[in-house]
């Protein structure tokens, strides 16, 4: 008897096995049903390709200027780095040896002659005293008299010479003065170097602009006069601005392993207070814009090898349909060809998923209207109750 | 003496349960495992409600139908699937219980408490196939511990993969149940009683048969 048993056993596990086997394995002809979680439609938008890169702020303008030897020797750098300057703001003065001496020399004269003038001043008083004095000879009268008025004549002469000397003073002066130069902008000074193959200062423009580099593969997406946001990370604050240029030349010199990377600057519609020079930023360009376009979550999309495809659900039944993708952004993904904006998809298509099975889908908690029971007719309503009612059947 | 119903121990110990059955004079805890049945019963039909479970035809008028609509139809069948859920087996329990009373003439009472492990069989079923539905998509009629599998292979026919459907590892457990229930309660000849009590199932299966796959299929 038990052994009668153990056969009976033996032969309904092994009939349970080839059962599975019949209903898992590859070719198997059993249909089955697909139990889909989440569905979705596709929608119409407008969807936009981005690039997404980082960048920095920088000056939209650098003024140089250079060390001229024809001017002489530096003798002082009238600014230090970071300081703001105005147009007209001396910066550098230079040194010339010649002209102090000159300078000098003139003063000195200068003073000699007040001194001589002083002098003559002076005796022109004696003499003045002498002949008011001198009452009753009329000669010594006129011989002091005379004395004065040559004094007189000679203070004169010297006074001229002190205004030759004066001008010549002004002139040198007027010289000097031109070897301090003067910055011809407002700025920031940006850098002030004694290399002599570098510009000796260098004066940033107070507005900014933003660097930004990009790879290879995605620079050749961008084009002047695409629209850019500029955003400091962590900051709500954004600012608009559009692609100025875009450089030919990597930023670093290219290399055989990695990807080069090249420059673009944008151009910002509004000038950033607040941001200092040198400032990162994320920087969103869009590339592309397309509106009315049919889009799906991206997680929509199954992919093998280079095809892709979106489990639609037509007719009750799985349909895997090759589709053609186009932009992506983001959890959006545009399709270009191959699906209609009415279909329902899988949101999340899983590896079993295979076309023709049936979809099953869960329960969707709805109270529903009076006009949606009003909709369905009659004998949709009972087929439905019933169909439900008869699925409780088994075996 | 008394018998206290217990679908599980007859299911476990069939041959002693129902000698002590037969020497019984009443019988106790019938409605009470028959509310527990039926309560497990609709707490399944729910959670295959919830989840969907066997409503491939009703998806098909999913773009037909509007998302409310569609909801809404989804509620039909689940009122209906869960009204099933209790009704079908309570209809099974009497009917059967009143068939084999036409045929034994026994104490109905004894005869409902023999229905009652063969519906716990037939739960057991629907619980285990219930995460192969949901997670590995095989329908109710592909059982892998049914025939049902066979169906595709040896035929289109799917009336055919239907009544095949029923003849699965749990029926046969059902049948040769009650076959020894009522041979042990009747003492009659056990070819007679198989006779009889697989010309009952296979009435019902025709029965269930023809109520899920005629009236939906393609409509």
């Amino acid at each position: 008897m038990k052994r009668w048993k153990r056969y009976i056993f033996l032969v309904i596990v092994l009939c349970i096995c080839a059962n599975f086997y019949m209903l898992f394995h590859e070719h198997s002809k059993i249909p089955k049903s697909v139990y889909v979680n989440e569905r979705t439609k596709p929608e119409k938008t407008t969807i936009k390709e981005t690039v997404r890169t980082g960048g920095f702020t920088a000056p939209a303008e650098r003024k140089f200027v250079y060390y001229d030897p024809q001017l002489g020797v530096i003798d002082e750098i009238l600014v230090a780095k970071g300081q703001e300057v105005q147009a007209g703001t001396p910066l550098i003065r230079y040194a010339d040896a010649d002209i102090d001496r000159e300078i000098q020399r003139i003063a000195l004269k200068k003073e000699q002659l007040h001194a001589q003038i002083e002098q003559l001043a002076k005796d022109i008083d004696h003499y003045t005293t002498l002949s008011s004095s001198d009452e009753e000879e009329d000669s010594m009268k006129i011989q002091w008299e005379e004395k004065a008025r040559e004094a007189e004549r000679e203070k004169t002469l010297l006074e001229w010479k002190i205004k030759e000397y004066e001008e010549q003073q002004n002139e040198l002066t007027e010289k000097k003065d031109e070897l301090v130069v003067e910055s011809k902008t407002a700025g920031i000074v940006e850098e002030i170097s004694y290399d002599k193959s570098k510009p000796l200062i260098t004066i940033a423009s107070p507005s900014a602009i933003v660097r930004g580099k990009a790879k290879e593969g995605t620079i050749e997406k961008l084009a002047i006069g695409q629209a850019a946001v500029v955003r400091v990370p962590n900051e709500k604050e954004s600012f608009a601005g559009t692609i100025a240029d875009i450089g030919k030349i990597p930023v670093k010199e290219a290399s055989f392993q990695e990807k080069s990377e090249y420059p673009f600057t944008v151009q910002l519609n509004e000038q950033p207070k607040q941001l200092p020079f040198g400032y990162h930023v994320n920087i969103t360009v869009v590339t592309k814009e397309k509106s009315g376009a049919i889009t799906i979550p991206a997680e929509a999309v199954w992919r093998e090898k280079t095809k892709s495809f979106v489990y639609v659900i037509h007719n009750g039944k799985l349909e895997k349909r090759k589709v053609t993708l186009g932009i992506a952004h983001g959890e959006k993904q545009e399709i270009e060809q191959g699906l209609r904006e009415n279909e329902y998809i899988v949101s999340h298509p899983a590896k079993q998923m295979k076309r023709g099975m049936d979809v099953i889908v869960p329960l969707d908690l709805e109270k529903p209207t009076k006009e949606t029971i009003k909709q369905l007719s009659k004998w949709d309503i009972v087929k439905h109750f019933l169909d439900g009612f008869f699925r409780s059947f088994h075996s | 003496m008394m018998y206290k119903s217990n679908p599980l121990k007859e299911i476990v110990h069939p041959k002693t349960a129902f000698a002590q059955l037969k020497e019984a004079e009443r019988v106790k805890h019938v409605a009470i495992a028959v509310l527990i049945l039926l309560f497990a019963s609709v707490v399944l039909s729910l959670l295959r409600a919830y989840f969907g479970i066997g409503t491939e035809e009703l998806t098909k008028h999913l773009g037909r139908y509007t998302s409310e609509q569609f909801a809404f139809a989804q509620l039909l069948f689940a009122s209906g699937h869960v009204l099933g859920g209790l009704f079908v087996p309570l209809l099974f329990l009497f009917i059967s219980s009143i068939i084999y009373y036409l045929f034994f003439e026994m104490d109905f009472a004894k005869l409902l408490t023999i229905q009652l492990p063969v519906l716990l069989i037939f739960l057991i079923e629907d619980i285990v196939l219930f995460p192969l539905q949901l997670f590995f998509g095989v329908k109710d009629l592909f059982s892998p511990f049914s025939l049902g599998v066979w169906g595709p292979y040896i035929t289109k026919h799917a009336f055919i993969w239907a009544l095949l459907r029923n003849v699965s590892v749990f029926s046969v457990w059902a049948v040769s149940l009650q076959i020894i229930a009522l041979r042990t309660l009747t003492e009659k000849p056990v070819q007679r009683i198989a006779m009889i009590v697989i010309t009952v199932y296979l009435f019902f299966a025709l029965l269930i048969t023809a109520c899920t796959e005629f009236p939906f299929s393609g409509s």
